[in-house]
């Protein structure tokens, strides 16, 4: 049911992004206008719920949301040109001025238009991002309207694991991520394989399995030649609407179904500074800025081993360590951002050495043509 | 701060944001790399010839040498690490990207775990990543 209202809404601001006469209010208008509609829709699923637990039956229930649908396209059309240009002044400024707290502020107005109008992932990868691409689309001006009707609401976003399988072949495995949350994932859920297509160098393709794998993810499994070209023009459709392009190569390093495996809490600190694991695998360590220690924990479940370190400036004495690393040898680097020193310890906190930090320079290269020298 | 062989890596963001590259034998700096912002999270390629940093804009893979630098990944991440096979692999608060350091082509990507906020303690050992946040270590393979 509220499909419907979201299209209809929806429509209806894509419609008003037409008439934007700047690129800036165009901008603001879709952020701001994804805000209050995510509002409205979500003081919509509240009532739908008090009207559910008053055991109202479904014929009400559609009345009202038709009439809170109503209501909803009224608060759009009220959206002045003056709030919508405020809202891109605000992002520009945070983003140019590196203030963390209000690009968060306008990180959250795009990261309701990015969940709603389903911009790609892959063009917009975390919170503060998002800000930096809606505005980098606006630079170049493109509209975010493309990329609303290009993402149709699903993206390939990852190719991964060439499986070598006993009989010979590879199976290559292409995730599909759902763009457009619960919703998505429940029409998804109903795929069958026939529903699943896919084309390889612009050929139909035999697609071995689609399976959903976790929460709004496709992974679609197909089988190709050993040995065969390295890179392929790779594409998955949905119920024959393409839903990729763009050239994917097989890949058989590590970590290539991006699989969490574990969380390992670690019993001591809430706020630690660094990670580094030893040479064998079974230790990992970090340091506590406030606590002025180095902790170390075992890699196989987080448990907690022990710590050495105390404030202060002699040898096995840390202040304010802020990074860890782990050398060769299996000694661990510890950066102290009070003693303003690296100092190398043992796994069991004995001293090794200092390398002061803040020497004079010997070489201060300008690294390319587009960088500026500050 | 990341080291790989004799030559230790320290990203320094106080006035002028830059990498420090020290000597570990010797103990002494031997040369800066500028950057423009960040550098919270720093490793060197598995060669030990280049160093991937994170900036305001991307993650700039530098030569040691300080003679070329190119970005990976257009935007903000917070942490960055090398695959085992020498791919990028690029954090931020809601997913975790792999790019690859060759031609910079986003090769596969997944959504992190809820909590994994603005890391910029990632490392890889063997066909793991560890990303650290708020007192977890969240394991993906």
């Amino acid at each position: 049911m509220l499909t419907a209202v979201d299209n209809h809404v929806l429509g209806e601001f894509l419609a008003r992004s037409e008439a934007a006469p700047t690129r800036d209010a165009f901008l603001c208008d879709t952020l701001e206008c994804a805000a209050r509609f995510k509002l409205v829709v979500d003081k919509m699923l509240v009532q739908v719920e008090e009207y559910r637990e008053r055991g109202l039956m479904g014929v009400q229930l559609l009345g009202l949301e038709r009439e809170k649908a109503l209501e909803a396209q009224a608060d759009l059309l009220d959206v002045s040109a003056g709030q919508l240009r405020t809202c891109v002044a605000l992002g520009r400024a945070a983003v140019a001025g590196g203030d963390d707290g209000r690009v968060c502020e306008a990180a959250q107005t795009a990261k309701a238009m990015e969940a709603l109008l389903a911009v790609p992932t892959r063009l917009c990868t975390g919170t503060r991002s998002a800000v930096v691409c809606a505005l980098a689309c606006l630079e170049k001006g493109t509209r975010l309207q493309d990329y609303v009707v290009d993402a149709a609401r699903s993206t390939v976003t990852g190719n991964g694991l060439t499986a070598f399988a006993n009989d010979g072949v590879a199976r290559n495995v292409i995730c599909v991520t759902c763009m457009d949350g619960d919703r998505e994932l429940a029409d998804w859920a109903t795929l069958a394989d026939a529903d699943v297509g896919m084309t390889v160098n612009g050929a139909a393709w035999q697609v071995a399995s689609a399976d959903l794998t976790e929460p709004g993810v496709l992974e679609v499994t197909y089988v190709v030649e050993e040995g065969g070209a390295e890179e392929m023009e790779v594409g998955v459709s949905l119920r024959g609407v393409a839903v990729s392009g763009s050239p994917w190569r097989p890949h058989a390093g590590c970590m290539a179904k991006g699989v969490h495996i574990a969380t390992l809490p670690l019993a001591r600190l809430m706020d630690y500074k660094g990670l580094a694991i030893s040479s064998d695998g079974s230790l990992m360590v970090s340091v506590g800025l406030g606590t002025h220690q180095l902790d170390v924990y075992r890699t196989e479940d987080g448990s907690y081993v022990r710590s050495f370190g105390d404030r202060g400036t002699g040898p096995g004495e840390f202040s304010y360590p802020y990074s860890v690393c782990m050398t060769a040898r299996d000694t661990v680097l510890v950066g102290e951002y009070g003693n303003n020193r690296i100092q190398e310890v043992t796994l069991e906190g004995v001293h090794v050495m200092f390398i002061p930090l803040g020497g004079p320079p010997t070489a201060w290269p300008c690294m390319e043509t587009s960088w500026q020298c500050l | 701060m990341a080291v790989h062989g004799d030559l230790v890596a320290v990203p320094v963001d106080l006035v002028v944001p830059c990498i420090e590259l020290y000597d570990y034998t010797t103990r002494t700096l031997v040369r800066i790399l500028r950057i423009k912002a960040g550098g919270g999270s720093i490793c060197f390629t598995p060669d030990g010839k280049h160093v991937a940093v994170n900036d305001a804009e991307s993650i700039k893979l530098m030569s040691v040498d300080g003679q070329s630098a190119r970005p990976i990944g257009e935007g903000y991440w917070s942490g960055v690490a090398f695959t085992c096979t020498g791919d990028v692999i690029c954090v931020t608060s809601e997913s975790v990207s792999v790019f690859s350091a060759t031609d910079g082509m986003l090769l596969r990507s997944w959504t992190a775990q809820t909590d994994v906020a603005d890391t910029d303690c990632v490392t890889v050992f063997s066909d793991r990543l560890y990303a650290l946040t708020h007192g977890r270590v969240h394991v993906y393979q």
